[in-house]
């Protein structure tokens, strides 16, 4: 998953980590963090049982290896040294993405997402509908929401693009 | 509360009393990440980065649109603004300028020619430069606007403090450099915030990290954020990461015990020159040569990536235990381009210096529009200063502009796009879950933009 989102949608270095967006009351079952972080501004590990034993070279092994060998339920989030930074998401601050993770979690039992920023490298984050229309569309990304309009990706006419969009925004 | 204008109703001569509250607008710009916020009465109104209506990452030019946005959500004109607060003192700066140029002669020439010219013409005429960018966002009265330039680190420190739930906190600002500070330890205490000790230029833990940034291939200023996600694909039981920071420590930065640093300059450029390291000096510290981007990240590169991230935390976690000894506080909040370093955070956090820590999310240059403007309320015009009980007084920071039903609209037709539109967002969040649920990626677009380089809600899956 880390990698198609990489590659596929950011078109940014394989190597970059993901970060998990949690239900605030969630977050001590997941990560060794027992305050909030709304601002995805401190990591924390990830549960010492919820970790999957690693291999005795784990250290040793070339990068990509490394990268994509299992080390946690939540392998997209937990970076290399067990360490994620955390989003703890609030009632008060952000009432629509809490139901959206509650929703998630009433299904599948895990109140966490993993969420990055709405853009390709190089490209500043998302502002208008159109901004993010254009990026949904350029990328392999299969759903957008905006307020409660909801695009399939299957559904959409092919976005007319005058050149190489990829040349739009320099690399950063 | 004060008298803010009268205006006359005509020939009825009756007059309406308008009472507005206290507006100030705060700008950051011409360095990089340039912003604009608008407070009223200390509460946020507004916030937003420049680059995110200009679609040019780390946007440096005046915010144009960004002041247009955040005044138009606030309602306001200019002429209505109490005063405009610019985050830095451009005299400072170009003094430093001045001064190291000396210092350093005649080495720093080319650097010197290369800066000079828009020092001169931008920042030393900058009260005027602002007042021309300004008329680009709207008519107004240049002889009523009230400007006001508190220094660079008591912006960054007031970013942090005064958003901040605390009644009272240590405030520890780390960055690359401001006028001559690069760090700066403060006590906040109600309205009021004092600055304790101050690391200066050309001393400076942002710039250290900038320097290995550069140095590993990566772009000063916003590649940080990738160095600081490559640190943990070094190994850490290896000898090179050892090996690499015990050279750093002998040979790069002398770390004392209060958290102050002394790097010795015979191994930067950054003072003099364009680039920020002396790459021959530095191949023969390490070993090998200085990464070019979009090559090959090898092993090595993530190793010197450890070994600079560790030396980092020690820093930090030194200066804040400094700063536990000057104030005595339980609680700290955090600002400055350093401050973003989350895995830092982390460490600084596990350690219980402080109980409590809290971090201006927009802790680089775009929150300094933000410090400016409420060092403006609660230090020149000495407002008391309000905690309301919640998390924080950031509203978690989705401060930035919204959009309507109408323009979701108005871009679907123009890009003939299918779309099912939900009368009730629970049905739509229950959806979602399912299309989430099997694997699907999701772009998220919903609400108030948010402030700061983190997306609080972007795409997830």
């Amino acid at each position: 998953m880390q990698k198609k989102l990489n590659l596929k949608i950011k078109y940014r270095e394989s190597f970059r980590p993901f970060a998990p967006s949690v239900l605030a009351e969630d977050c001590t079952k997941h990560f060794e963090h027992n305050t909030t972080s709304p601002y995805m501004l401190i990591v924390a590990d990830v549960n010492k049982e919820k970790r999957s034993p690693l291999p005795p070279n784990y250290n040793e092994l070339p990068l990509m290896d490394r990268l994509y060998t299992k080390r946690s339920d939540v392998q997209a989030i937990t970076h290399l040294d067990f360490s994620a930074r955390i989003q703890t998401v609030h009632k008060e601050t952000n009432p629509r993405y809490y139901k959206l993770l509650e929703e998630f979690k009433a299904k599948t039992g895990y109140g966490m997402l993993v969420n990055t920023s709405f853009n390709v490298r190089g490209e500043p984050i998302v502002c208008t509908p159109e901004d993010s229309y254009r990026c949904f569309m350029r990328t392999e990304m299969d759903y957008l929401v905006i307020n409660n309009f909801l695009f399939s990706k299957k559904e959409q006419p092919a976005l007319k693009d005058k050149g190489d969009w990829r040349k739009e925004f320099a690399l950063d | 509360m004060f008298l803010k204008r009268l205006v006359n109703l005509g020939s009825s001569f009756k007059f309406a009393l308008q009472f507005l509250g206290m507006a100030i607008l705060g700008i950051s710009a011409f360095y990089h990440d340039s912003a604009a916020c608008v407070i009223v009465d200390g509460k946020i109104v507004a916030a937003a980065q420049e680059e995110r209506f200009t679609r040019k990452k780390h946007d440096p030019g005046f915010p144009v649109e960004a002041t247009k946005y955040c005044l138009e959500y606030a309602g306001l004109n200019i002429d209505e603004l109490d005063a405009l607060v610019f985050y830095d003192k451009p005299l400072l700066k170009f003094e430093r300028l001045l001064e190291t140029y000396y210092g350093f002669a005649p080495k720093g020439l080319q650097s010197f020619m290369m800066s000079m010219p828009v020092w001169l013409k931008e920042k030393m005429f900058l009260k005027k430069l602002i007042k021309e960018e300004l008329a680009k966002v709207g008519e107004y009265d240049k002889n009523k606007l009230k400007m006001l330039f508190p220094e660079h680190h008591l912006s960054h420190a007031a970013s942090a403090y005064y958003p901040s739930p605390y009644e009272e906190a240590a405030v520890l600002t780390i960055d690359g450099v401001g006028e001559w500070a690069t760090a700066s330890i403060c006590h906040g205490k109600g309205k009021d915030l004092t600055i304790l000790k101050e690391l200066k230029f050309p001393h400076s833990l942002g710039l250290l990290y900038s320097a290995f940034t550069y140095y590993l291939g990566f772009k000063v200023n916003s590649g940080e954020y990738k160095l600081m996600g490559l640190a943990p694909y070094g190994n850490p039981d290896g000898e090179n990461v050892k090996r690499f920071k015990k050279i750093i420590l002998e040979n790069l930065v002398d770390i004392k015990d209060d958290g102050s640093i002394w790097l010795n300059q015979e191994y930067f450029n950054y003072a003099t020159g364009l680039r920020m390291t002396q790459n021959d000096k530095w191949a023969k510290l390490f070993g090998f040569k200085v990464r070019e981007g979009e090559t090959n990240l090898e092993q090595i590169h993530c190793d010197l990536g450890l070994a600079i991230q560790q030396v980092t935390e020690e820093v930090v976690i030194k200066m804040a235990t400094e700063a536990k000894r000057l104030t005595g506080s339980d609680n700290l909040c955090l600002a400055g381009g350093v401050a973003l370093n989350c895995v830092a955070n982390g460490k600084l956090q596990r350690t219980g210096i402080f109980n409590n820590i809290f971090i201006q999310p927009a802790a680089g240059d775009a929150g300094g529009a933000l410090g400016a403007a409420l060092a403006a309320y609660h230090i020149y015009y000495g407002k008391e200063r309000m905690v309301s009980g919640a998390m924080d007084e950031m509203q978690g920071s989705y401060l930035g502009p919204e959009n309507s039903d109408k323009e979701v609209e108005l871009m679907a037709r123009k890009y003939k796009s299918t779309f099912i539109k939900y009368q009730n967002f629970d049905e739509l969040a229950k959806e979602l879950a399912t299309i989430l649920a099997d694997g699907n990626v999701l772009g998220w677009h919903q609400g108030r933009m948010e402030f700061g380089p983190r997306a609080l809600g972007g795409v997830v899956f």
